[in-house]
């Protein structure tokens, strides 16, 4: 059983936001705000660093950790939020009741309430078509392909190779929820 | 209120002042009917804790995104902090429920409710209102609330709140003399229950102060940003006049059902609206932990 997990090279991303449109439109995802929070399993974010003259801005794409420790999973009453066999986080839409304490147990934003069906929505890794041996969407369209999917269990895997010789890390893993998305060339 | 947590809002606040409020209705009671047995103070806390509780269950009921599915929670009972509750909450109401009814049927008959009821109610309302706190104290996200300080507090309060809507319950229904004694001691034994709670707020923001963690900002926004004009009124009217009406009804020696009558509930609607404020402001200032971009 594979363990999946994603690598983001910022050194080849283009800022060009394709991952994120793509996951909205092929999933189908409202463009709704919720208290200023949009919906959307990928988040764009723009940090800055420093202090002038010496300020650098940073961008990446964010989405669901799929965390090995998902705090998500653990407040979840009714398995609605659970940890597939392959390591990814899944989400049963059917079981949802839409406490959102999923939402508040997740350090990386990363779910967001759906006003329209009442329920929480977060990145499956595109499940479906990962199960069919296809790649996510971002994955799949991404144009400078900067992303990378796969087993973080075979070591000659594209993502494994990119967190042991390019150096990719998660974010914030003080946090210590096991992330299973690293980012390389983050400086 | 600018910046403030909205995952959870109101509705929540609500639904764990109440819980907490029949909580502490409930234990009051018990205490009451220990001490003096059947009396019309007793059967005010028997009367209000289950409605109280009701009312609270529906605004969680109706935060749900989903209520109908609300069956599912029921299913996993330990799988998570909300269905920990789910159950205990239901059991709370169901012994709490059972005695308004014995209580609500006995009218002007003596009414007789059986020690292992009490018992089980009691251990029932602590959970309730241990709960309320814990609820929030697991989320390790944000770290001002992740801490058992927290159902520390919430307890603390809780029991004040329940004597506070008892005062205001007995008061205005119409004491009698022979119920001054009882209100004066549950009002003496509230004046250290408020105390408590000033201290450990006080503890709990100081200790949440120094971290290096989002629970410094959110100790920041409660004392000096924001919410901190609705946290100093709720400073003051919700615990300093509660503490100072109680005891003036303490140092007087005449035990007059006047006295009692009009400091005794200023002081319970003062409490009410302490017990709601904190809530809602905890919650409010629940700010995420954040992740590093920069590393």
């Amino acid at each position: 059983m594979p363990r999946y997990g994603m690598a983001v090279d910022l050194k080849k991303c283009v800022r060009c936001r394709t991952c994120y449109i793509t996951c909205k439109v092929l999933h189908n995802i409202p463009s709704q705000f919720d208290n200023g929070r949009k919906y959307t399993r990928v988040k764009l974010i723009e940090p800055e660093a420093g202090k002038y003259p010496a300020v650098r801005r940073f961008f990446y794409p964010s989405h669901c950790m799929h965390c090995d420790d998902a705090p998500c999973v653990t407040v979840c009453p009714t398995g609605a939020s659970f940890k597939d066999k392959d390591g990814i986080i899944s989400f049963d839409p059917k079981k949802c009741i839409g406490c959102r304490y999923c939402i508040l147990a997740c350090p990386y934003d990363a779910r967001y309430f759906n006003h329209e069906t009442g329920i929480v929505d977060k990145c499956d890794f595109c499940e479906d078509k990962v199960r069919q041996g296809k790649e996510p969407y971002c994955v799949e369209k991404c144009i400078g392909h900067a992303i990378t999917f796969g087993d973080l269990d075979d070591p000659n895997s594209e993502v494994s190779r990119m967190i042991t010789e390019a150096g990719a890390v998660a974010l914030s893993p003080q946090l210590g929820t096991k992330p299973k998305v690293f980012y390389g060339n983050m400086r | 209120m600018s910046g403030v947590q909205t995952v959870w809002g109101w509705p929540i606040a609500i639904y764990l002042f109440l819980a907490g409020v029949a909580a502490g209705a409930y234990l009051s009671a018990a205490y009451v009917w220990y001490k003096r047995g059947d009396n019309p103070v007793s059967r005010m806390g028997i009367f209000l804790a289950a409605p109280c509780l009701g009312v609270s269950i529906l605004f969680l009921f109706f935060d749900l995104g989903a209520p109908l599915r609300f069956m599912l929670a029921f299913l996993k009972p330990f799988s998570s902090m909300i269905s920990v509750g789910t159950w205990v909450l239901t059991i709370f109401f169901i012994i709490a429920a059972l005695q308004w009814l014995k209580c609500y049927k006995a009218k002007e008959a003596s009414l007789e409710l059986s020690n292992a009821a009490w018992i089980a109610g009691i251990i029932f309302a602590v959970a309730t209102a241990v709960y309320t706190g814990v609820l929030l104290g697991v989320v390790k996200a944000i770290p001002f609330w992740n801490t058992p300080l927290l159902p520390v507090l919430f307890f603390i309060s809780s029991v004040s709140t329940g004597i506070g809507a008892l005062l205001v319950g007995v008061l205005i229904k119409g004491a009698k003399d022979s119920d001054v004694g009882i209100l004066h001691s549950l009002s003496r034994i509230d004046l250290v229950f408020v105390g408590l709670e000033v201290l450990v707020l006080l503890f709990y923001l100081l200790v949440m102060g120094q971290s290096r963690l989002a629970a410094a900002s959110s100790v920041k926004m409660l004392v000096a940003g924001s919410c901190a004009p609705f946290f100093w009124i709720f400073v003051v009217v919700g615990l300093l006049v509660p503490f100072c009406l109680e005891w003036g009804l303490n140092r007087k020696q005449d035990n007059q059902l006047s006295s009692m009558v009009v400091s005794g509930t200023a002081a319970g609607i003062c409490l009410l609206f302490g017990g709601l404020a904190l809530r809602y402001l905890i919650l409010a200032v629940g700010i995420f932990e954040g992740f590093s971009p920069i590393l």
